[in-house]
């Protein structure tokens, strides 16, 4: 049976107008009527609710959806209850989360800023390197002659040098088993890296600044250990993740966030090569030791850099790539009054050398 | 004389938007961003349900389902061209090099106006007012025809065609749009738009900027005044009442929420705008919202909503 009267607005999905309309209603229907209009809905036919502080407004039918609403109004307050518990409207996750107020809300951030932290720096970076390493190396060798022949059109290689260097490294074991090719570019510059897949550059000022053998030869384990561990691909496999990992989830909130987040990846970037550098001197140190040499080449070699670097940086390129030269110099020295071995006096490489510095 | 009045209002409020954007946010991860459907739909339907005219709120009907197979579509509509692209870069032939431009190119720009469509299309048959659903009746090829010849010519002419690619594109968008039976034109001319470019680019730079808020102003006010409504055959024109410093005052409140937030208070930046946009665009008295009949059928196709996202182009 149909209980009271009250008024509601009936919205009859052909006209915007608002049809002003009685209401009644009982445990399966509703009847809305007017002088010259009547209609049953039925509870199942409802199929979505809002509700704002001034009214319940009941979805009905497919397209064009239908609308019941039921204004907030004295005398009607409790009857939107009793509808709302007898059609027994479930909250959808934001409408939840939005009832929860600040308290929820502020706990559900502060989760979800957890969460992006901990796969932002201790899930994702793992994962994307450990696919990274799936490369075969010979795409990155690939990709590194690209990268070596964009690199040397603007640089003219030091062919004679070049082919000494070739002769030096023959003489040393990198314990490698791939290819690994050696460069020498005729500039003033203070520079050296290595290219994915397995290319060293050195530039002549570097060599320069050299004085003795195990300098060359720790400089060239610390380049070849980039190539070796792939570091490289590691980096761009991590900083792609991790800016696809950004783009994903700062779909909507742009514009500063994402300068944020671009800072901290670049914070972590530095971070990121330190531990890099590190494994890298930590081959270098062992490069000199498989080959029986004076550990403290590698020291020497950044002790002389740093005293240069205070003089005049202008081509001091590697130490700005380079970074944190004390404490590495540091733990190098450390490393060599630890760890003692017998040093050989390598009399063909050290002929070599003397070439070498002859030019 | 005619008589403009606010007729939209904004209810919505940084907070409620806040928490669907925290939890998009942390659904998103957890789901390794394949919520992102549901979360655009979430965010859509709550800017809709909140946006009123004459004190009813507007409805936007689309799923996340629908979205995630517009999404789909859409990445495999862009990937193939991004991977021309790629594979030409890295061949290392120049000559591959720009073939895998041009084809991206053109590829890029057939797909623009694919994009304005499917949304246009996809988003107005999914909003409705007191029951009414919006619709876009546009063709496709025929915004193709208009948009690519448009596209070569503003870049022939090194961006000075932009002002009447940009008039023609909104005049033939504007005339397909439906809201029932309301229907709506635009009558901005190319000339007139190309001018309050140029003056206001020109002023900026001489005021270092000062003028953009004005310039910005007088462009809200050429959009509104050569928009007009049709019912019953009348046309009824709107209007913009924000003055240059309004919209100073917006920008320069936002600038400080964002960045003092770091970012976070982005919700409470985007209602400000909702509830600036709403205020200020203003409709002749005349135009009777209570006779509206329903005339747009249904319709489905998702994609063009994520393409647009996509290429992250704000042509309206």
């Amino acid at each position: 049976m149909y209980k009271d009267e009250y008024i509601a607005y009936y919205l009859d999905g052909e006209s915007s107008k608002r049809n002003k309309v009685s209401l009644k209603w009982d445990d399966t229907s509703f009847k809305i009527y007017s002088d010259n209009f009547e209609e049953i809905i039925e509870h199942r036919e409802i199929t979505g609710y809002e509700e704002s502080d001034k009214k319940l407004n009941l979805h009905f039918g497919d397209f064009p959806k239908k609308y019941l609403i039921i204004e907030k109004v004295v005398g009607q307050k409790a009857l939107i209850e009793e509808i709302k518990e007898s059609l027994d409207f479930k909250d959808n996750i934001e409408k939840t989360v939005i009832k929860s107020g600040w308290v929820g809300i502020i706990s559900l951030a502060l989760a979800t800023v957890t969460l992006v932290g901990i796969f932002y720096f201790f899930l994702l970076p793992p994962i994307s390197e450990r696919l990274a390493l799936r490369i075969p190396v010979e795409r990155e060798a690939y990709l590194g002659d690209r990268i070596f022949t964009e690199f040397t059109k603007s640089y003219e290689t030091h062919d004679s040098l070049t082919e000494l260097v070739d002769e030096f490294v023959s003489e040393l074991d990198f314990n490698y088993d791939k290819e690994l090719n050696f460069t020498v570019i005729n500039s003033d510059m203070v520079n050296a890296f290595a290219i994915m897949g397995g290319k060293v550059v050195v530039f002549r000022g570097l060599i320069d600044k050299m004085e003795t053998k195990e300098e060359l030869a720790a400089l060239l384990g610390h380049e070849v250990a980039h190539i070796k561990q792939r570091h490289s691909t590691r980096a761009l496999a991590r900083s792609l993740a991790k800016y696809i990992f950004v783009s994903l989830i700062f779909y909507d909130i742009n514009g500063i966030s994402s300068i944020l987040i671009e800072n901290a990846q670049q914070l972590e970037m530095m971070q990121f090569s330190r531990s890099f550098e590190r494994a890298a001197d930590e081959e270098a140190f062992e490069l000199l030791r498989r080959n029986e040499l004076d550990p403290k080449g590698a020291v020497l070699l950044f002790e002389r850099l740093s005293e240069l670097a205070s003089l005049d940086n202008k081509y001091l390129n590697y130490l700005s790539s380079h970074p944190l030269v004390n404490e590495r110099i540091e733990r190098m020295t450390e490393r060599a009054e630890l760890e003692k071995y017998p040093i050989k006096g390598q009399v063909h490489l050290e002929e070599i050398w003397k070439k070498i510095k002859s030019f | 004389m005619v008589n403009y009045i606010k007729k939209l209002s904004f209810k919505g409020n940084g907070k409620d938007l806040f928490a669907i954007y925290i939890l998009n946010m942390l659904l998103s991860i957890i789901t390794l961003s394949l919520y992102y459907p549901w979360a655009k739909v979430a965010i859509l339907k709550y800017l809709w349900s909140n946006s009123e005219l004459e004190e009813s709120n507007f409805e936007f009907h689309g799923t996340g389902k629908e979205m995630f197979i517009g999404y789909i579509k859409a990445i495999l509509f862009f990937a193939l061209p991004y991977g021309i692209f790629y594979a030409g870069a890295l061949s290392g032939n120049p000559v591959f090099f720009f073939l895998g431009f041009f084809v991206f190119f053109l590829a890029m720009m057939i797909l623009v106006p694919i994009a304005i469509h499917g949304t246009l299309r996809y988003r107005s048959s999914r909003s409705s007012w007191r029951g009414i659903h919006f619709g876009y009746r546009g063709d496709r090829k025929v915004l193709l025809k208009k948009y690519i010849p448009g596209l070569i010519l503003t870049a022939i002419t090194f961006g000075l065609y932009y002002s009447w690619l940009y008039a023609d594109i909104r005049k033939y968008i504007t005339s397909n749009l439906r809201f029932g039976s309301l229907e709506a034109e635009y009558h901005g001319k190319g000339s007139d738009l190309f001018v309050i470019h140029l003056k206001g680019i020109i002023l900026s730079y001489i005021t270092l900027g000062i003028y953009y808020f004005w310039y910005r102003k007088e462009l809200a006010e050429f959009h509104a005044k050569n928009t007009s409504i049709i019912q019953d055959e009348t046309e009824y024109k709107l209007s913009s009442s924000f003055t240059g410093g309004d919209f100073f005052g917006l920008l320069l409140g936002n600038f400080f929420i964002i960045l003092f937030t770091l970012g976070f208070g982005t919700p409470w930046a985007i209602v400000r705008i909702m509830k600036f946009n709403f205020e200020n665009l203003l409709f002749n008295e005349e135009i009777d919202f209570n006779k509206i009949q329903q005339t747009e059928e249904d319709y489905r196709d998702a994609t063009g909503d994520d393409m647009l996202d996509m290429l992250d182009i704000d042509f309206a």
